[in-house]
């Protein structure tokens, strides 16, 4: 039963990355190639290299939102008739997607990450000793990446409730689901802020402590919205 | 066996199925006809579990609509295969999902409708899609066939292709086949039973054979009369 799942699983995650082919394919191209520039015509660390390396580590984190909403596609594409006729719920289909999606903004961000350190060792070698200063302090830099991993899940998640509460709709599809959207970021953001203001944070590690904080309570949300998408999808979308 | 018990379907005002009663038999070929908005095709897509009664159940062998998706192979009269998929890519992933995916089949029928592997649906003409679409549904040993229009848009030769397609195929008595259309001419010859439906209403059923013989018409006349009779 667990394999049959998991096979499942794998085959809609395989189309799903295989539907963002281009845009891993723009972000790892466009990371090699700004470096490559870059390294070639600047030539030394300077505010247009920060500049430009940010730029490319922006698009990395958002190009998983933007393509969240081709979720939308699968009903004007009609191919949601081949997703909602196979025997998966939708938590499978939803969360292969969420699955993909993080896979994307992960693949993104480590390219550009590499790239960056890469060419930071290229133009200028005594950045490095910054990342021995940094070496005690890789636990708090891989929690603050895991927050933003789920911080990256928690819009996915946001986006994927607002498509499908839009298409719950026969008219004004594309404003509900923008209302939905907006809705749903003011009204949870709310809800973190009211569970991170109930915490107490004592010392030592404290630090370690907010970011512990913020990841647990991002993913709380984040599931939750996310399991609502599900309950959605599975109670009410109908074609 | 599929019943349709007291089903009204709503999209809005609209109402698609109004207090629809039907018992479709298992082991035979039945029609759903209608004109154009009679409510075949949400007829279908309940059958298929794309759809929800707004009234009434639906029940597939005594169960839920919900829960039996896959027994049922679908054949939606839209395009509903991602067209940067490859004819092999798209048999790879359905077949991931069905347990009565027969590869014998698929092979034997990929050359049948000679299809290969290596199309991209995208690229290839409305009749090879409307082949794929077939390929991909007739490949499973699927208890509960369902055609939708599945002969819409598509020219002589291909039409004779897909309906030789569904014969040579058939399991009598073990598979039933439904076919939603209003083009009853072309698929006369298949059909065991029939459920003329038109507002959401079935006006009239029984068994093609009988009622050939009872009013001394072809399907075709038969549905021209009972339409022409329920305005």
């Amino acid at each position: 039963m667990l394999a049959k799942s998991l096979s499942r699983f794998g085959a809609l995650y395989k189309k799903q990355m295989r539907e963002m082919a281009p845009e891993l394919a723009v972000i790892g191209g466009t990371a090699i190639l700004v470096s490559l520039v870059l390294y070639l015509k600047i030539g030394s660390i300077h505010t247009a290299v920060l500049f430009a390396m940010m730029m490319v580590m922006g698009l990395a984190c958002f190009l998983p939102i933007v393509s969240s909403f081709r979720l939308g596609q699968e009903w004007n594409n009609h191919t949601i008739y081949l997703m909602m006729s196979l025997p998966v719920g939708g938590g499978m289909i939803l969360g292969s997607r969420l699955a993909a999606l993080l896979t994307q903004y992960v693949f993104g961000t480590l390219i550009v990450g590499i790239c960056g350190l890469l060419l930071a060792g290229e133009l200028a070698p005594e950045l490095y000793d910054i990342l021995d200063l940094i070496l005690p302090y890789l636990d708090i830099v891989v929690l603050f990446y895991l927050c933003t991993v789920a911080w990256i899940g928690y819009l996915i998640s946001v986006s994927f409730f607002s498509q499908i509460i839009g298409k719950l709709v026969s008219r004004f599809s594309g404003l509900v689901t923008i209302v939905t959207f907006f809705a749903t970021l003011w009204l949870s953001v709310k809800m973190m802020g009211l569970m991170l203001g109930q915490r107490t944070i004592e010392a030592p590690d404290v630090t370690a402590q907010i970011f512990w904080l913020l990841l647990g309570v991002i993913t709380l949300v984040a599931a939750v919205i996310f399991a609502l998408s599900t309950w959605v999808y599975n109670r009410r979308v109908e074609l | 066996m599929i019943e349709f018990r007291q089903v009204s379907k709503y999209f809005g005002t609209v109402r698609a199925l109004d207090n629809f009663q039907a018992q479709l038999a298992s082991g035979r070929v039945i029609g759903l006809f209608g004109p154009n908005g009679a409510g075949k095709s949400t007829t279908l897509k309940m059958i298929a579990g794309l759809n929800r009664p707004s009234r009434g159940e639906v029940l597939v062998d005594g169960l839920n609509h919900w829960m039996t998706r896959d027994r049922v192979a679908y054949l939606p009269e839209v395009d509903h295969l991602y067209p940067w998929m490859t004819v092999g890519k798209a048999a790879e992933f359905i077949s991931t999902f069905y347990s009565d995916w027969d590869h014998t089949k698929y092979h034997d029928l990929l050359n049948y409708l000679n299809l290969n592997e290596a199309m991209k649906i995208g690229k290839i003409s409305k009749g090879q899609r409307a082949k794929v679409k077939l390929l991909l549904t007739l490949s499973r040993r699927s208890s509960y066939l369902l055609l939708d229009e599945p002969l819409s848009g598509i020219d002589l030769l291909t039409r004779e292709e897909i309906i030789n397609s569904v014969i040579r195929d058939y399991r009598e008595g073990e598979q039933t086949i439904i076919i939603s259309t209003h083009e009853i001419g072309e698929v006369e010859r298949l059909v065991d039973e029939v459920i003329f439906i038109r507002n959401g209403k079935t006006v009239l059923s029984g068994n093609a054979e009988d009622l050939r013989e009872e009013k001394n018409m072809s399907l075709v006349e038969i549905m021209k009369e009972v339409m022409r009779d329920a305005r």
